[in-house]
């Protein structure tokens, strides 16, 4: 037995069953909202509701009284669902159907307010809500808070003032204002849905998990559950605060990823201030040509700067939440691997240039020379200008070691041996060694043969040059060894300066006063 | 893409040239035959289709209707297409006859 409604349709009357009355009524409020915003729209839902009246009438005939569930569902059959209602319609207002909803959202800037998006953050959700403001990707904003955070840091403070400034968006409506999308009961219907359907994906898994544990443990007790849910919880907490930590270290490793980068780039390529050497020219002491320095420079370069650099991706690709790329380690460490094999292979390039040596010899025999006593000094004339040496004082000697100086631009190297023998007659002959390494003994001749090294013999005095200079050849051990034969019978007097020099005592410096003994 | 929403497209499209075809071809045709002669024809729309579209056409001036007693039920429309419509259904059938020589042109070559 149902209850019955009378129902007036199209101006006819019925008797319909309860719950067909309810169908019926949901149908036609349907239709009249399909066709609210249409013209004429009184007149079409009148034809409608005549029309609907007289099928059922059809249906009922002459022994039929109640109209009842399947006459209605004929009745919607044959007059069609408003999604079927092919509307031809060609005019603007009137209500165009299509069987998508339209995807992109049709902005209007009612209502837009700043919020934090806290549905899509990474620390505070202030970038993410920022960028819905203006409509534009996150990633935009979150680059150039990392960017102004390596800059001195300021990234972080206006960050913090930010995020506790500018509210969360907690409620649909907010979110949507967050958006700019227009507060309609429609959008935020869309927007509850969403979440609702967010919420019971997660219930569901919850409850999947739950059912593994119960049917896991059959003596599982409720009290176990509530606690393990607890510990649950508690992880998550904890998963969470780790992540924060993590996010914050590649922050820090970021930092400190340019901090060393720069500091690599001013080394390789800036004027160390303390030396005030030019790269330059210390370039052009070691390396044979600019090809073999360039070559240098650049893999020893790439060397330090690639693991830099991995560090600094890595850790703005955690800090951003880019996705990881299987192909990103892989690239980065083939790439230092290549650095490697080119700087071993500059560096076997530099020892195969020491591998041969070769020297020059000069001989000087002091026929003239009768005296008895011969004596050495330093020749200090070098000192003057106009020797060639261009040396004026001390104070012009940046680098002063055992071995070489580096003043005005130009080296000077004491490498000097110095040994004496007896004479093979009587006169007093001085030998002396030019030597130098090459790749080749050809070349190392060559080198040896552009040494510069002067000796002088002035009245009694053998003048023995403190430095000598290698021309334009890059450093490859040359040195200077000299032999001076002594004929017997004879004497031989150093200087006190001469003897310092040859042994390089520390405080060896030249001074214009003559001390003998 | 949706082969449903391309088929409603062109199906749309013809709509008003055969309801203005069917009206013409009678004196008076009530909805429901209009239905019954496009359902003859094969071409199917549901009845709530029509009202809304011959509302539009009346109110354009290409139908104009009259109400008929009925014995058994309430007054119905009778539509009539007026001169205006007769007018705008012949320029609409001429543009059907192009488009359709067009088209199988064309899809003859393809």
């Amino acid at each position: 037995m149902n209850k019955t409604v009378n129902a007036n349709i199209g101006g006819l009357i019925f008797h319909i069953d309860e719950d067909a009355f309810q169908k019926m009524n949901r149908y036609l409020d349907t239709l009249k909202s399909y066709f609210r915003k249409s013209d004429g729209n009184t007149e079409i839902m009148d034809d409608i509701e005549a029309r609907i009246a007289e099928l059922l009438q059809e249906r009922m005939g002459a022994a039929r009284e109640i109209v009842n569930m399947e006459d209605v569902d004929h009745v919607m059959t044959a007059m069609g669902q408003p999604e079927d209602f092919e509307d031809t319609s060609a005019e603007p207002g009137e209500k165009q159907e299509s069987s998508q909803e339209p995807e992109a959202e049709i902005y209007t800037r009612v209502n837009k307010r700043l919020f934090r998006n806290p549905d899509d953050k990474v620390l505070g959700g202030v970038c993410s809500g920022i960028s819905a403001y203006f409509n534009i990707d996150p990633i935009w904003l979150r680059l150039a808070f990392v960017i102004s955070v390596i800059i001195f840091g300021t990234g972080i403070l206006i960050y913090i003032i930010l995020w506790v400034i500018i509210p969360a968006a907690k409620t649909t409506s907010e979110k949507l204002q967050m958006r700019g999308e227009r507060v309609t009961i429609t959008n935020i219907q869309k927007s509850v849905k969403e979440e609702l359907d967010n919420l019971g994906n997660q219930i569901k898994d919850f409850g999947k998990d739950i059912k593994k544990n119960f049917k896991g443990d059959p003596g599982y007790s409720r009290r176990g559950n509530g606690i393990e849910g607890f510990f649950r919880n508690l992880g998550n907490f904890v998963v969470s605060i780790a992540k924060l930590i993590f996010k914050f270290i590649a922050v820090i490793l970021v930092i400190i990823g340019f901090i060393i980068l720069i500091s690599v780039m001013l080394g390789l390529f800036g004027v160390t201030s303390a030396l005030t050497i030019s790269w330059p020219f210390i370039s052009h002491i070691i390396f044979e040509n600019n090809m073999q320095a360039l070559l240098a420079y650049l893999s020893i370069g790439l060397l330090l700067i690639i693991p830099v650099l991995w560090i600094i991706v890595r850790g703005m690709m955690a800090l951003l939440s880019i996705k990881r790329s299987r192909y990103l380690n892989v690239s980065f460490f083939s790439a230092w691997i290549i650095a490697l094999i080119l700087t071993c292979f500059v560096g076997l390039q530099l020892g195969y240039d020491l591998k041969s040596k070769s020297s020059v010899k000069s001989e000087y025999i002091f026929q003239s020379f009768t005296g008895d006593t011969l004596y050495l000094d330093i020749n200090k004339d070098i000192y003057l200008s106009g020797s060639g040496y261009e040396i004026f004082n001390e104070d012009d000697i940046y680098i002063d070691s055992d071995y070489f100086n580096y003043a005005n631009d130009s080296l000077y190297l004491q490498d000097i041996k110095f040994r004496t023998r007896t004479s093979t007659d009587s006169f007093y002959s001085l030998d002396v060694y030019y030597m130098a390494r090459g790749n080749s003994r050809k070349e190392a001749k060559e080198r040896a043969e552009n040494i510069t090294y002067n000796v002088e013999l002035r009245d009694s005095v053998l003048l023995i040059d403190p430095y000598f200079r290698i021309g334009d050849e890059p450093w490859r051990h040359q040195h200077v060894e000299m032999v001076l034969r002594i004929p017997e019978k004879k004497t031989t007097v150093m200087t006190e300066e001469l003897v310092d020099f040859l042994n390089r005592k520390d405080d060896f410096h030249i001074s214009h006063n003559n001390r003998w003994h | 893409m949706n082969i449903e929403n391309s088929k409603a497209q062109l199906r749309k499209g013809i709509l008003e040239l055969c309801i203005l075809g069917i009206i013409a071809s009678e004196d008076e045709v009530y909805p429901s035959d209009i239905i019954k002669k496009m359902k003859d024809a094969q071409l199917i729309v549901v009845e709530g289709t029509l009202y809304p579209l011959l509302s539009r056409l009346k109110r354009g001036g290409l139908l104009d209707y009259n109400w008929v007693e009925s014995k058994s039920g309430p007054p119905r429309k009778y539509y009539k297409v007026t001169e205006v419509g007769k007018g705008y259904l012949k320029e609409l059938s001429a543009t059907w006859e192009k488009l359709s020589d067009a088209v199988q042109l064309i899809t003859e070559k393809a």
